[in-house]
């Protein structure tokens, strides 16, 4: 993805925020909890939780952080087709006895629509950061 | 002064008003030259970082048996309640 719309571009490319990559191989941390047993063993049982898998990812990681080499990692997150997401999307609707129709779906999708979709990209990624959740309730009377 | 009360953090950083250099104007009426470096920062600061290394290793990987992991999808109630409302 290079301007507006998708395009595929090549390995040699320079990544960037919003690239898709497809069958992306992973490495990460198993999410079971890593046994540590006692002094020492901290490098071995981090080895040993070591998970490789493969995954439609986009690189969400700022773009001018990767243009500018100011990172050594980037951050990425899982990309759904949409016609995945519109089955749960029906599914969830049904749930509370609403109509899942093409109209809604239109609306629903909406924002995902808005040009440029990179920087649609980028606000609704800062948004999901930005929100407010504190751990207790707020019980005080202001 | 107003423009000391308005001062961002690049007017912060500026050296204090014996030694700005003042281009040989009044002293009253000249303005402190930018300081390009806090502009670049924008108010950020990198600050030394050490990371300990616990250990490198290379990983060998097969792409062809690798596992494939999917996501889990969850749809955003509150975002279905903007859409009726739309």
């Amino acid at each position: 993805m290079r301007d507006l719309g998708y395009e595929t571009v090549g390995p040699g490319e320079r990544l960037t925020r919003g690239d898709i990559i497809f069958d992306c191989p992973l490495v990460s941390w198993s999410s079971a909890p890593i046994p540590v047993t006692g002094s020492g063993s901290e490098v071995e049982a981090l080895k040993q939780g070591r998970v490789a898998f493969q995954a439609d990812v986009m690189v969400m990681t700022q773009a001018c952080d990767l243009e500018q080499e100011k990172v050594r990692n980037a951050v990425a997150c899982p990309h759904l087709s949409l016609s995945d997401y519109k089955a749960t999307w029906d599914e969830f609707l049904r749930q509370r006895h609403q109509n899942p129709t093409a109209k809604a779906w239109r609306t629903h999708c909406n924002d995902i629509k808005v040009s440029p979709c990179r920087e649609h990209l980028s606000r609704a990624f800062a948004r999901y950061f930005m929100r407010v959740g504190l751990p207790v309730p707020v019980d005080v009377s202001w | 002064m107003a423009d000391d009360r308005m001062g961002t953090q690049a007017v912060d950083r500026m050296p204090s008003p014996a030694l700005v250099p003042t281009n040989g104007l009044n002293p009253a009426t000249a303005r402190p030259e930018p300081d390009v470096d806090a502009e670049r920062l924008r108010g950020f600061v990198a600050l030394p970082h050490r990371r300990a290394i616990l250990f490198t290793d290379e990983v060998e990987l097969n792409a062809q048996k690798l596992p494939r992991w999917q996501p889990h999808v969850s749809v955003d109630e509150r975002r279905v309640r903007d859409d009726d409302h739309a």
